[in-house]
C-alpha cells in the first residue's frame, strides 16, 4: 500500500477508485454477511464455495465479506448487486444456484428471497423487506456494504473524507463547534453531549490527552457496538481521529470486550492498515496531526464498561469504580491522571457522517432534544429480531410492529425492556411515545446502550426483573455494600416471591432496599441495578401482588406457583414432550400412560409449548397433608419421599409444604390413606372441566382410564368369546379410538366387519377371516402409538388365541353360549307352556302366533314363534312366567327336527 | 512465554511515551496474563513467580487482579474448550441435556477438565446467538441448534477431533 503523504494524495487515491470502479454500483458483486452470528450458520464456507465457483464459471464479479447486516436471525444473508437482491439462509450448497440463475440469468433465486408466508409475494430488495424499510443509517452506514478488513473499500465509499475536511479547512476549535451544535448526545448510557464533554476535556489543563472509545458491551443481548466493531472499523477510527484533532489528543485507546475476537481481529488489521497508508502515526496526511490508537482488550468484567473503572482496568488494577470528581475529563481523572475523552463505540462512529456533511444535515433527524438515529439490538419476543437504527422520535410501536413484525404467534404484548440491565420495563400504554433520551427518561426507564427486550404475556415480569437483577448481582464489584449486600437482599425477596413464599410487606421492602442501593452507591451499576424492579413494580404492581397473595403466575413461568400435568385423556403419546423436556421429567407408568414427574419438572414449559394436542395442563398446585387420625407411623411415606418433605414431629408427622413437590408419591405408598389434599384441580391455563390427577389416580378413581375399564367391564358380561371379541372392538371405535394411527383405526372397523360376519355367518364367511383377525391383532399391538390401542390388539390376540375352537364353531353356525342370534331360534316349549299368551302380547314383531286346531278344544291352542319374523329380541323371554321360551342354535334345531 | 525478555516498550504500545516505569509495569500486567494464559490456557504459579520479579508487583497483588477479571483461570485447561450455554433461551431449548451427554461421553462434570488434558466442559450465560439455540463453543467455535440426537453426535466427533 503506498503511504498518503497529503491531504491530495488521499483525494487523488479516490479519484482513483472511482475510475478504477471498486465499489462502483453497476459491477456484479456479491455481498456475503460475515458477522458472528452469520458464521455460526456456516457463512465462511458460503464465501469459498462462492470464490470456488464464481472462478469456474468465468462469470466476473467480486465477492465481498461484509459485517453484519441486521437480520442476524435469517443468517447467512447475502445481497447481490447490481440488481439488489436479497438473499437469506443461504447455504453453501446454493452457490451454484445464485451464480447461474443470477449472476448469468439476472433472474433471482426465488426460494431464497424473503417472504413473510408461503402466500406471499417474495421481497426481492433490501428495501421491500419491511425490517429494513423505516431503518435510517448513520451510524451502520457502511456496514453490510464494504469489506472490513479492506481500507481502500472504506475510502472508496467516502470514508476519511471528514477527516480531510477537517484537516483541510476547520480549526479543532470549529470541529468541536460542529459536534457541539448537532447535539450529539452519548449513545452508550446516560446520553451526556458528546461536544461539552469533548470541550471540557479541551479545556482541562494538560499537556496530553487521550482518547478512549468504550467497547465494553456486557449487557446481555446487546450487541451494536460489536458490530461496528466488525463490519465498520475504520468509521470509529475516524471519529476517535475527529475527536483528538477536536481536543488536541495524541493518543487513543480502544477498550474492547474479551468476548469479542472477531472485533479485535478487525480492529487490529485497521489500525495496522490505517497505519501503513499514513492516516494513523506521526504527522498525517503531512499536516503536523499526530495519533495513534491502540486496542486493549477486557478481562470479562462488566463493571470495567463504567468509565472509571475502565480506567483501572487500562492502568492494571482491579476493575474497580473510582469516586468523582475528578471527572475523567479533568486533570487526575483519566488514566494515568491524563485528562480523557470517553465516548461509546456509535457515538464515535457518528461523528465523521456529522463533520462531512454538517450539523444542519444532523439535526434534521430525529427530535429537538435527540438529533440522529439510535441503533437498537431488537431481541425477545419479536418476530424479526436483530440490528435496527431508527431515527429518535420514533414509537414503539413502529419498531415493534412495524420492524419487528409483532410479536411471536400474534401473542399479546406486555412490555418493553430498554436500557439493559440498568433500564425499565416499558409497559403496553406508552406504545405510541416517541422515544429519545428524555422522554424514556420520564417514564422510568434509560435509553442505555441499547437493548431491547420485547416481552409478551409469556414472560413474568416478575421473572424477568429477577433475570437483571441478578445480572447485576453478580456484576457488582463489590466496592460498597449498599450495592454489594443490597441487591443480594432484593434477590432473595424476588426468589421468594417467585418460588410462592413471598409475604405481605415484601413489595414495600424492595422499594425500599432499591432506593436505597440507587442513592447511596458509587458508580453507576449499582444506581441503576435496582431500576427494572422499581420500573416493573410501578407498572406491574398487581403481578407482584399476584404473586404474594393468590401465589399464582399469570404467565405460569414462576416454578413453586402452579403445576403441570398431563391429561392422560387427551394425550396419544407422541413423545414429543419427552424430547422436549431438557429435565426429563415426563415418564411413563407401569401402565403405560405418561405422566409428569413433578420431582423433576421444573416448569420450563417446554412440554406446554411442544404439544400438538394441549395434553399438558397448568392448574393451582394442591396442598398434601396427613391426618393424624389415620397415620399409624409407619414411615413409608418418609421413605418414599425423594426431596424429603415429610418431617417427624413429637406430635406426629407433617408434610413440609414449602419443600414437597406435590409428585403424589407419598399418597400411593400410604396403607392407610392418611394423606390426603386439598383443593386440586383449579384450571390456570387451558380450560377443561375434568380433573386429573396422576399419581393419586388409583385411589382416587378419578376417570383417567376409565374408558377401557368399562369396555373391560361390558365385555365381562358376554359369555361368547365372539361377542365379547365384537362388543370390545364396537365400543373401542366408540369410546376412546382417536383414530390417528392406521394399525388402529383402519384395524379396528375391519376387524369389526370381520367378526359381524362369523357371528351372523354371512355369506363367506370363513377361515381367512380368522386369520384376518389374527393378522390385525398383532399389527395393532407393534404399531399403535398408545397404549389403548396396544391393549385392544392384545385383548383381540388373547381371545383369539384361548378360543379359536369356539370361532370356527361360529363358521359352522354354532355359538355354544348362543348368544350370536343368527346362528340361534327362538322356540316354545309345549311342555312348559301354559297358553297364557303374554308372549304374544308383548312382542313387537307379531312373530308369535296362536294356531288354535280344530280337532282339539281351545285350551289346546298351539302357540308358535315365526322364525322368520323373529328378531331375537328377547322380549318375549322376559316376560314368560313358565320360562318356556328356549334358545336353541339352529344346529341343534336341525337335528332335534330329525329326531 | 519467556517473561524475561518481555519488553514493556513493545507491550504497552506508543501509550509508552506518557509514562513511567512503574505505569508502564502495572498497564501491561493484564496483557502479559492474557496473553500467558493464551498460551498455556490457564495462570500457572511458577509463571506469576517470574511476572512478579519481572514487574516488580508482590504475588498477591497479581492474584488480586487476576481473581477480579472472569476469563482468568488458575488450574490448566483441556485442548478443547467446550462451553454450553445455559442461558435462558438455551436451557429452556434442552442446553442440560446436552451438557449431561457430554459429561456422560466424556467422564467429567461442568468446570472440570478431563485427566489427560484433552478437553475442559464449562457453561455460559448467553453467547449472543440464541437464535441457533441450544448453542455450545469449542474453542471460541460456536456449534448451534443441538436439539436432535444426530446433531450431538456430530458435536461430539467435532471435539473429539484431534
Ligand atoms: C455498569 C456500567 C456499565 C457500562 N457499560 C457500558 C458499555 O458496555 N458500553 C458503553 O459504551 N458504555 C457503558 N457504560 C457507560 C459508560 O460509563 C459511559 O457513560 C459511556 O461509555 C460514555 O459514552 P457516551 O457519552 O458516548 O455515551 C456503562 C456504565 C455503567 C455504570
Ligand atoms: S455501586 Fe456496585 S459496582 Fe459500583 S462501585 Fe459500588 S459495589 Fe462496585
Ligand atoms: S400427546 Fe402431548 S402429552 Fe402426550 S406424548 Fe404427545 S406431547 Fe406428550
Ligand atoms: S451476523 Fe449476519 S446479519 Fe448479523
Ligand atoms: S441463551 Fe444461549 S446463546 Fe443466548
Amino acid at each position: 500500500m503506498q503511504k498518503l503523504n497529503s491531504l491530495d494524495d488521499l483525494k487523488s487515491l479516490r479519484e482513483k477508485l472511482l475510475k478504477e470502479g471498486v465499489l462502483a454500483p453497476n459491477k456484479k458483486r456479491i455481498r456475503v454477511c460475515c458477522g458472528t452470528a452469520c458464521r455460526a450458520n456456516n457463512s465462511l464456507k458460503l464465501v469459498d464455495k462462492l470464490k470456488k465457483d464464481v472462478q469456474t464459471s468465468g462469470v466476473e464479479a467480486e465477492i465481498i465479506t461484509t459485517g453484519c447486516q441486521g437480520l442476524c436471525q435469517l443468517g447467512p444473508v447475502v445481497t447481490i448487486q447490481p440488481q439488489g437482491y436479497f438473499y437469506h439462509k443461504v447455504k453453501p450448497e446454493r452457490s451454484e444456484d445464485i451464480i447461474s440463475f443470477t449472476l448469468k440469468g439476472e433472474r433471482p433465486v426465488w426460494d431464497l428471497l424473503f417472504r413473510r408466508s408461503l402466500g406471499e409475494k417474495p421481497a426481492y430488495f433490501i428495501k421491500d423487506i419491511p425490517f429494513y424499510r423505516k431503518q435510517l443509517r448513520i451510524a451502520l452506514r457502511n456496514n453490510g456494504r464494504i469489506d472490513p478488513e479492506n481500507i481502500i473499500h472504506y475510502i472508496a465509499i467516502g470514508g476519511y473524507k471528514a477527516i480531510e475536511k477537517a484537516l483541510a479547512s476547520m480549526t479543532p476549535q470549529q470541529v468541536l463547534d460542529e459536534v457541539k451544535r448537532a447535539n450529539l448526545r452519548g449513545r452508550g448510557g446516560a446520553g451526556f453531549p458528546a461536544g461539552i464533554k469533548w470541550e471540557h476535556t479541551k479545556n482541562s489543563f494538560s499537556a496530553e490527552k487521550i482518547v478512549i472509545a468504550n467497547g465494553d458491551e456486557g449487557d446481555p443481548g446487546a450487541f451494536m457496538d460489536r458490530s461496528i466493531m466488525e463490519g465498520d472499523p475504520h468509521s470509529l477510527l475516524e471519529g476517535m481521529m475527529l475527536c483528538a484533532y477536536a481536543i488536541g489528543a495524541h493518543h487513543g485507546i480502544i477498550y474492547v470486550r474479551h468476548e469479542y475476537p472477531l472485533a479485535v481481529k478487525h480492529l487490529s488489521t485497521a489500525i495496522k492498515q490505517a497505519e501503513e497508508i499514513g492516516l494513523l502515526g506521526e504527522n498525517i496526511l503531512g499536516t503536523g496531526f499526530n495519533f495513534t490508537i491502540q486496542i486493549r482488550e477486557g478481562a470479562g468484567a462488566f463493571v470495567c464498561g463504567e468509565a472509571t473503572a475502565l480506567v483501572s482496568s487500562i492502568e492494571g488494577e482491579r476493575g474497580f469504580p473510582r469516586p468523582r470528581p475528578p471527572r475523567l475529563s479533568e486533570k487526575g481523572g483519566g488514566p494515568w491522571g491524563y485528562p480523557a475523552n470517553l465516548n461509546n463505540i456509535e457515538t464515535y462512529a457518528c461523528v465523521p457522517a456529522i463533520i462531512e456533511k454538517g450539523a444542519t444535515w444532523f439535526l434534521k433527524t430525529g427530535t429537538a432534544n435527540s438529533p440522529g438515529t439510535k441503533v437498537f439490538a431488537l431481541t425477545g419476543k419479536v418476530k424479526n429480531t436483530g440490528l435496527v437504527e431508527v431515527p429518535m422520535g420514533i414509537t414503539l410501536r413502529e419498531i415493534i410492529y412495524d420492524i419487528g413484525g409483532g410479536i411471536i404467534g400474534d401473542k399479546k404484548f406486555k412490555a418493553v425492556q430498554t436500557g439493559g440491565p440498568s433500564g425499565g420495563c416499558i409497559p403496553e400504554k406508552y406504545l405510541d411515545l416517541p422515544i429519545d433520551f428524555d422522554s424514556l427518561t420520564k417514564i422510568g426507564s434509560i435509553m442505555g446502550s441499547g437493548g431491547m427486550v420485547v416481552l409478551d404475556e409469556d414472560n413474568c415480569i416478575v421473572d424477568v426483573a429477577k433475570f437483571f437483577l441478578s445480572f447485576c448481582q453478580s456484576e457488582s464489584c463489590g466496592k460498597c455494600y449498599p450495592c454489594r449486600v443490597g441487591t443480594f437482599q432484593m434477590l432473595q425477596i424476588l426468589e421468594k416471591i417467585t418460588s410462592g413464599n413471598g409475604e405481605e410487606g415484601d413489595i414495600e421492602r424492595l422499594e425500599e432496599l432499591g432506593n436505597y442501593i440507587k442513592s447511596s452507591s458509587l458508580c453507576g451499576l449499582g444506581k441503576s441495578a435496582p431500576n427494572p424492579v422499581l420500573t416493573t413494580i410501578k407498572y406491574f404492581r398487581e403481578e407482584y401482588e399476584e404473586h404474594i397473595k393468590n401465589k399464582y403466575c399469570r404467565a405460569f413461568v414462576c416454578q413453586g406457583l402452579g403445576q403441570l400435568h398431563l391429561n392422560t385423556d387427551i394425550c396419544y403419546q407422541c413423545k414429543r414432550c419427552m424430547d422436549a423436556c431438557p429435565f426429563e421429567a415426563i415418564k411413563e407408568s407401569a401402565d403405560g400412560f405418561f405422566y409428569i414427574d413433578q420431582v423433576l419438572c421444573q416448569r420450563c414449559k417446554a412440554c406446554f409449548n411442544v404439544c400438538p394436542l394441549g395434553a399438558i395442563e397448568i392448574k393451582e398446585q394442591p396442598i398434601l397433608y396427613i391426618d393424624k387420625e389415620l397415620c399409624y407411623f409407619c414411615r413409608s411415606c418418609i421413605n418414599v419421599c425423594r426431596v424429603d418433605a415429610i418431617k417427624e414431629t413429637s406430635t406426629g408427622f407433617i408434610i413440609d409444604s414449602n419443600i414437597c413437590k406435590k409428585c403424589g408419591d407419598c399418597f400411593n405408598v400410604c396403607q392407610m390413606g392418611a394423606i390426603k389434599y386439598e383443593k386440586i384441580g383449579k384450571f390456570l391455563k387451558i380450560a377443561s372441566s375434568e380433573i386429573s390427577y396422576e399419581g393419586l389416580k388409583e385411589k382416587e378413581q378419578i376417570p383417567v382410564d376409565i374408558p377401557l375399564d368399562e369396555i373391560f367391564h361390558d365385555v365381562e358380561k358376554k359369555a361368547c368369546p365372539v361377542q365379547k371379541s365384537l362388543t370390545f372392538i364396537e365400543e373401542f371405535i366408540e369410546g376412546p379410538m382417536c383414530g390417528r394411527c392406521y394399525p388402529c383405526s383402519f384395524g379396528t372397523e375391519e376387524a369389526k366387519l370381520r367378526l359381524l360376519r362369523i357371528t351372523q355367518k354371512l355369506e363367506g364367511a370363513g377361515e381367512e377371516d380368522i386369520n384376518a383377525l389374527k393378522t390385525i391383532a398383532s399389527n395393532m399391538i407393534e404399531a399403535s402409538f398408545c397404549k389403548k390401542g396396544r391393549d385392544t390388539g392384545r385383548f383381540l390376540s388373547e381371545i383369539l388365541s384361548s378360543s379359536e375352537e369356539e370361532f370356527r364353531l361360529h363358521l359352522s353356525g354354532i355359538c355354544s353360549n348362543r348368544e350370536c342370534i343368527t346362528s340361534i331360534s327362538y322356540l316354545i316349549n309345549p311342555d312348559l307352556c301354559i297358553r297364557c299368551g303374554e308372549c304374544l302380547k308383548k312382542c313387537k314383531f307379531e312373530a308369535i302366533m296362536a294356531k288354535a286346531s280344530e280337532s282339539k278344544p281351545a285350551e289346546y291352542t298351539y302357540f308358535e314363534i315365526k322364525q322368520k319374523v323373529c328378531t331375537r329380541c328377547g322380549e318375549c323371554i322376559k316376560y314368560c312366567p313358565t320360562g318356556a321360551i328356549e334358545i336353541i342354535s339352529k344346529v341343534k334345531e336341525e337335528m332335534f327336527a330329525k329326531t | 512465554m519467556d517473561i524475561e525478555a518481555v519488553s514493556e516498550n513493545s507491550q504497552i504500545g506508543s501509550i509508552g511515551s506518557l509514562l513511567n516505569s512503574k505505569q508502564k509495569k502495572r498497564g501491561i500486567l493484564i496483557h502479559l496474563l492474557q496473553q500467558i494464559q493464551e498460551e498455556n490456557g490457564y495462570i500457572p504459579e511458577e509463571i506469576v513467580k517470574k511476572l512478579s520479579s519481572k514487574l516488580s508487583l508482590s504475588m498477591s497483588e497479581i492474584f488480586s487482579v487476576a481473581s477480579f477479571y472472569k476469563m482468568f483461570r488458575f488450574t490448566p485447561r483441556g485442548k478443547k474448550l467446550v462451553k454450553v450455554c445455559l442461558g435462558t433461551a438455551c436451557y429452556v431449548r434442552g442446553s442440560k441435556k446436552v451438557l449431561n451427554t457430554l459429561e456422560n461421553e466424556f467422564q467429567i462434570k461442568s468446570g472440570e477438565t478431563s485427566s489427560d488434558l484433552s478437553i475442559t466442559l464449562e457453561t455460559v450465560g448467553c453467547v449472543g446467538c440464541c437464535g441457533l439455540a441450544p448453542v455450545t463453543t469449542v474453542n471460541d467455535e460456536v456449534v448451534g441448534d443441538i436439539t436432535s440426537s444426530g446433531k450431538i453426535e456430530g458435536l461430539i466427533k467435532f471435539i473429539r477431533k484431534n
